[in-house]
């Protein structure tokens, strides 16, 4: 017992190490929504206020609303922390260490069995979705963490105990991110369903149901009063257009009777195939070992040429499938049936992003591949180590090769993916500013005023004031404004006023012909210009 | 009433097969055309297309693309006794792919014993959308499928009978010469034949000798064949091209961080390759192009339409639950065989439809045992009367909707993929030849004359001289001539520069490659009205 102990607390180390080691650098930069959770909440922990000023809103609404409880709960982090991108992020890289505990007793209590329980910690610790959301400020893994300690919770009063003590944290979990919301209603049922002695327990069920039905109406008062509902739009049937458009052209291109036509091509048979594809493709190989997300926001939610799980762990998966499918009968109701749930919201939904929207999918593969890897030690420990020793060699060097192209590759070639640039802009803003009387920042869009305050921990009060400003805005002397000057290119330098800094996108195509004094560059070859910055003295 | 189910379900699987056989698809592709003239040819004159006589294998591009001689020399007598018609060219392939329906019933029922599950796998591959598909062409994947099924079957058979694999060894002898997807399997074939007949069958020394020497003869003949048309691409598919991943690997190294030995222990050929190879298998089993939409290109599938029906996915791991219950050895014997299916596709990658064909046989017999899984778990003979006519309804609406696409909608869509245009070309030049002097078909090649021939059913001496007889950049048959580049374009009309006042042409000129300014006398157009080709009288 106590080597097990000692196995589980370097499984944590070792998930802490692959948290937090370089999570300041690596991503390098900081995305919009990153921007937005974190200088949200270093707003909130400073003012009490959030970025556009409204005191301890329940939804935070920037260009995307956000949901509170990250939020909150990263104030608190950040009020004693201080603010960086280190600490920004720490709070979601803590709960991704987290996770990791709560599998490993949510697999013990499932399974009834420590061994699997350490595996399966394991197979979370080192896993490379896993690691990718934990290693940024993006609020799934908080909602990961939330249900996780949940249906714990949930499951560990089942038998003796109240159920509605998971409540609290269903809570928390629901205002943690928007996407797992569908997943929030389908799961309950399913603990229900796979737990029916709750059944015989009336009270505490009412009152469950209740708290439950509480807080999913809850979520349409507050999004009504506060905002937040405006995410409803990326629904597949807002899309009725496109629907309408593809029907039409599919009977047009057709030979049969019309009537046939009508049977096989109709909308409710498009939208049922989009969403069967959607769904589908979240359980495929080419996602979960192959390439990962390759749509969207492709190269911000995941590594690009790799999937979400090792490849060492498809036939691992399998045999875990199989083990699951005919011992574990009451892990099977739950493991199974929450897998099949995890990927709903991004089938109902126009855009695909499986990393973030099925985030709810991990822990329950890892589960799999947990009692996979039990399953096969078991079947070849009796003949050969060898093969032990081999199966352990791949997969470290899985694990390697994974962490090679995350910290030595991506870095390079995800670098602008992740807004390196700002990253380099604001610095360089902050450290030259007091040398300039103006500093003039051409286009760089309302959330590069956050970046800028999580770079150079402006005081939010500052941000605040001009959060809710048309452009030009005014930030001390720094000038946001959306067009470049309207001069020619051979009397800029002239018609700049003395001692400014003047910053403008190579985007934006201005002054073409006049060199600038400084550039910031992209990491990776070709090595495009970003930013031009054009000094006068 | 087993036999009567059996003869319902073949002649399911006959009509299906062979339904308006010669007109859909709309053509016929070169890759068919290879060996539907070619055996054409033989059976008249002993000779293949270029003259050479009674070939081992036959080409008709010169170099490059072998066409197996198994498969030319099957449709030989069908082309010759019963004439040049593209259902005529089908059949042979259309009827192998009813027998296959038969000996799935047979393998299953050798390995598990039950009629239902083999009636069921027989029905299901009837119905299959994939195995439907290629059996109505002269593609010779369709051949191999059947001598593998008859080699798999024949041996157990053999085996059990205590009678010596002679017939199942010729038959693999067959398959490995029908195509050439076919050789990456058959050592893991083999393997797996002796694992199951050895430890499950217990097969005797004699039996073992002879499946040992047969597989050697069969290794030793393709590398014999190898080696002697390695100057003609036999193997060319299966080499990967070491230029591009050298290139590829360099940049990948450039462009990362980190000392360069680590670099190069994680980026270096065999691990790109390794991963291309891991690409290429998975890609195999990709969900997308099996179940949902079908594999890209349109040549290979019709619209919308996995290779199999979406609830076929459903049904499979309950199937493997059921098959391993019936017999594990059985069930380990064709989970076998689906993984060794994808290795052809891993060598050389997509098109999946002919490379991973042999996994169209076995799937359908998980779908089979999932059925009876489902049914073994219905509580009361009414549930399983009520499931039995939902599935039936289920899959009759599935089986119409490939009819439906397949028929109403891909017949006409892709018609061009399949050449339709080269078919309206040579009846138009079948028609008019003997009004004009000459002929001019451009930019054209060896395949449009062999396309002309078919159609207009040449004596392939003709066409034998034609290639004998080919001037620099022209083949003439008669007053046709099939030019290699566009004519002359001094003139703004081409009927300029064929025509003077004694000789009259009709030119036939391809899609708007040349003289795109004249107005033709007539077009030939898809069914989407694009021209595909513009005639000049």
């Amino acid at each position: 017992m106590k080597n097990r102990n000692s196995i589980l607390i370097i499984i944590l180390v070792l998930a802490a190490f692959l948290r937090f080691w370089q999570l300041g650098q690596m991503p390098y930069g900081i995305t919009n929504d990153e921007a937005s959770y974190i200088y949200s909440a270093y707003s909130i922990s400073q003012t009490f206020k959030d970025v556009g000023g409204k005191i301890l809103p329940l939804s935070f609404n920037l260009e995307n609303p956000l949901s509170p409880v990250p939020i909150y709960l990263n104030a608190i982090f950040l009020r004693f922390l201080g603010l960086s991108v280190f600490t920004g992020r720490f709070l979601y890289a803590l709960l991704g260490v987290g996770c990791v505990f709560l599998l490993f007793l949510l697999a013990k209590d499932l399974f009834k069995n420590t061994k699997i329980a350490l595996i399966s910690a394991l197979v979370l610790a080192v896993s490379p979705w896993h690691l990718h959301i934990s290693r940024s400020a993006y609020e799934a893994g908080v909602a990961l963490f939330f249900f996780l300690l949940a249906v714990l919770i949930f499951i560990k009063n089942v038998k003796k105990g109240n159920i509605n003590w998971s409540l609290p944290f269903f809570i928390l979990a629901f205002y943690s991110y928007h996407a797992t919301k569908i997943f929030f209603v389908f799961f309950v049922l399913i603990l229900l369903y796979t737990h029916k002695s709750v059944f015989k327990r009336r009270k505490e069920l009412v009152l469950f149901l209740t708290v439950v039905s509480v807080i999913i109406i809850s979520f349409f008062i507050i999004g009504k009063g506060q905002g937040g509902l405006e995410r409803g739009s990326l629904f597949l049937y807002n899309d009725m257009e496109t629907a309408a458009n593809f029907v039409d052209l599919e009977r047009e291109k057709s030979l049969a009777f019309f009537d046939v036509r009508q049977i096989f091509n109709n909308k409710p048979l498009y939208f049922l195939r989009i969403m069967r594809e959607k769904y589908f493709n979240a359980f495929s190989p080419q996602f979960l070992f192959l390439y990962g997300e390759t749509t969207g926001l492709a190269g911000l939610y995941g590594t690009f040429f790799r999937g979400v799980m090792y490849i060492i762990e498809l036939p691992l998966l399998l045999l875990g499938l199989f083990v699951l499918l005919q011992k574990y009968k009451r892990a099977r109701k739950i493991i199974l049936f929450s897998l099949l749930i995890a990927p709903l919201t991004t089938t109902f939904t126009i855009d695909t992003s499986y990393v973030m929207r099925a985030v709810m999918m991990i822990p329950f593969l890892c589960l799999l591949v947990g009692l996979g890897i039990f399953s096969f030690q078991k079947m070849v420990i009796a003949h050969k180590k060898k093969v032990i020793m081999v199966f352990i060699v791949w997969y470290l060097f899985l694990v390697a090769s994974y962490l090679y192209q995350y910290h030595f590759r991506y870095i390079i070639y995800g670098a602008e993916t992740w807004f390196r640039s700002n990253r380099e802009l604001a610095t360089l803003i902050k450290d030259n500013k007091e040398k300039y009387d103006k500093v003039e920042v051409v286009g760089p869009g309302g959330m590069f005023i956050l970046q800028y305050g999580v770079f150079t921990k402006t005081d939010p009060e500052k941000i605040q004031k001009i959060w809710n400003e048309k452009v030009p805005r005014k930030l001390e002397n720094i000038t946001f404004t959306d067009g470049c000057l309207d001069v020619d290119d051979e009397t800029l330098m002239e018609s700049l006023p003395p001692r400014t800094l003047y910053i403008v996108p190579e985007i934006k195509n201005c002054h073409q012909q006049v060199v600038p004094s400084l550039v910031i560059k992209e990491f990776m070859e070709p090595a495009r210009i970003i930013w031009k910055i054009y000094a006068t003295e | 009433m087993n036999k009567k189910i059996l003869f319902l379900i073949l002649l399911l699987a006959a009509f299906l097969r062979l339904f308006s056989l010669g007109s859909v698809p709309a053509g016929v592709t070169n890759d068919e055309m290879g060996y539907i003239y070619n055996a054409y040819s033989l059976a008249k004159t002993g000779n293949n297309v270029f003259g050479e006589p009674w070939p081992f294998l036959t080409w008709i591009y010169g170099q490059g693309f072998p066409f197996m001689p198994v498969t030319t020399y099957f449709i030989a007598p069908f082309v010759g006794l019963f004439g040049l018609t593209a259902t005529m060219a089908r059949f042979p392939s259309a009827l192998l792919g009813i027998l296959d329906v038969f000996l799935i019933y047979a393998l299953v029922k050798l390995l598990f014993k039950s009629n239902k599950l083999a009636l069921l796998s027989s029905l299901f591959l009837a119905i299959s959308p994939w195995h439907l598909f290629l059996s109505r062409t002269a593609y010779d994947a369709n051949m191999a499928l059947f001598f593998y099924l008859l080699g798999t079957t024949l041996f157990i058979w053999e085996i059990k009978r205590k009678r010596l694999p002679f017939f199942s060894m010729a038959a693999f002898w067959l398959a490995v010469f029908s195509y050439r997807g076919m050789t990456p399997i058959y050592p893991f074939l083999i393997i797996i034949l002796f694992w199951y007949s050895w430890r499950i069958l217990k097969m005797n020394r004699q039996q073992a000798v002879v499946l040992i020497i047969g597989a050697i003869i069969i290794a030793g003949s393709f590398l014999f064949i190898a080696q002697k048309y390695s100057d003609r691409g036999f193997i060319a598919e299966a080499l990967p091209d070491k230029n591009k991943i050298q290139q590829e690997v360099d940049i990948q190294i450039r462009q990362s961080h980190g000392p360069v030995l680590i670099r190069r222990v994680f980026l270096n050929k065999p691990t790109y390759l390794l991963r291309k190879w891991q690409e290429n298998y998975l890609g195999g089993y990709a969900l997308n192009h099996l179940f949902l939409s079908g594999e890209y290109g349109n040549i290979v599938s019709t619209p919308e339409q996995g290779k199999f029906y979406i609830l076929d996915l459903l049904l499979i791991i309950p199937g493997a639950l059921y098959l391993f219950k019936k017999n594990r050895a059985g069930a380990g014997l064709a989970v076998c065989l689906v993984l060794i299916a994808g290795i052809p596709g891993m060598i050389a990658g997509p098109i999946y439809l002919s490379r991973n064909f042999f996994l169209v046989a076995i799937l359908p017999i998980f779908t089979a045992g999932g059925i009876l899984f489902v049914f073994g778990k219905m509580p009361s003979k009414r549930f399983k009367t009520a499931l039995l006519i939902i599935m039936a309804l289920i899959y009759v609406y599935f089986v119409g909707s490939f009819l439906f696409n397949y028929y109403g909608r891909f017949a006409f869509h892709q018609s061009e993929n399949w050449f339709k245009s080269l078919k309206d070309v040579s009846l138009v030049i079948e028609q008019q030849k003997n009004k004009y002097d000459e002929v001019v078909v451009a930019p054209s090649s060896w395949q449009e004359l062999l396309q002309y021939a078919f159609y207009t059913k040449m004596d392939p001496n003709l066409v034998q001289k034609a290639w004998h007889d080919k001037e620099e950049d022209a083949l003439r048959t008669g007053n046709v001539r099939f030019e290699d580049n566009c004519p002359d374009q001094e003139e703004k009309d081409p009927r300029l520069a064929f025509s003077d006042e004694e000789e009259k042409a009709l030119i036939i000129l391809r899609g708007d490659k040349c003289f795109e300014q004249a107005t033709p006398s007539s077009r030939i157009k898809d069914f989407f009205g694009n021209t595909y080709w513009r005639i000049y009288e």
